[in-house]
């Protein structure tokens, strides 16, 4: 397996598990202001405006996926990235469904 | 302009979807008979020459939908929840985020299969996945533009 392929391997399933934790920390990189295009560092006060944190939320898990998944990629053997391989799936999925679960007022009542 | 984007969104939602579709059937349903209908000639595709294509279109599509998130926040969010349509606010929330986590996915799908070192788990794993969202998301934003329209 090439190193760039054990690097894609791991970024997908740090993202995986990232994503989800930095929406529910509330840890976007950035905030953006439709009304007046405006972007703010870090999380912006909601109450200037219709916030959007969400291309923030995507960065901060892209950014944080990179900076694990490169020296994973480059530390652990192919074997190891296709065993881990095989957990990406129930990773992706399980995020999924936490999303579920944090939305379940809206979605349930 | 956000018309013009809309529809193009839609189409290549439409594409993605078409052909994530045939990837996912061959794989989950690979076809066994010799009988040549229809069925049996949509699951008999060669699944791996869809992948480049897939994984473009959907990074493609993923642009244009982060372009016209602004003008559905703008627009269409506030209405859904000025009406209390806390449904609908709720499944767009879990497609903008299960987009999110496909877009993650994407690396592992392009190696799972191009590489060629056998990871069916992962292929079949992350094929399933982008096929609910993409479903999921072709589904909920036709039905939320239905309901607040884009102008």
């Amino acid at each position: 397996m090439t190193r760039s392929a054990r690097i894609s391997i791991f970024y997908t399933l740090v993202f995986s598990v990232v994503y989800p934790a930095i929406y529910a920390l509330d840890w976007p990189l950035f905030t953006y202001y439709p009304k007046n295009e405006h972007f703010v560092f870090g999380r912006g006060a909601a109450s200037v405006g219709a916030t959007m944190y969400w291309y923030g939320w995507w960065v901060s898990a892209g950014i944080a996926a990179l900076v694990f998944s490169v020296p994973l990629g480059l530390l652990f053997s192919g074997n190891v990235a296709k065993r881990v391989s095989s957990i990406i799936p129930l990773a992706a999925f399980a995020s999924a469904a936490l999303f579920v679960f944090f939305f379940r007022h809206l979605l349930f009542g | 302009m956000t018309v013009l984007l809309l529809i193009v969104h839609s189409i290549f939602g439409l594409i993605v979807l078409g052909a994530i579709t045939h990837q996912f059937v061959s794989v989950f349903f690979p076809t066994t008979s010799t009988h040549r209908n229809f069925l049996a000639h949509f699951r008999s595709v060669r699944p791996d020459r869809y992948t480049n294509a897939i994984a473009i279109m959907f990074l493609l599509n993923f642009t244009i939908g982060a372009f016209l998130y602004p003008p559905y926040r703008l627009e269409v969010k506030p209405s859904i929840i000025f009406y209390n349509m806390h449904l609908a606010n709720a499944v767009f929330e879990l497609k903008e985020h299960w987009m999110a986590l496909a877009f993650g996915l994407l690396p592992a799908y392009v190696v799972a299969w191009r590489s060629g070192e056998g990871l069916t788990t992962l292929r079949k794993g992350v094929t399933g996945f982008l096929m609910f969202t993409v479903l999921w998301g072709f589904i909920i934003g036709d039905i939320l533009n239905n309901i607040g329209g884009l102008r």
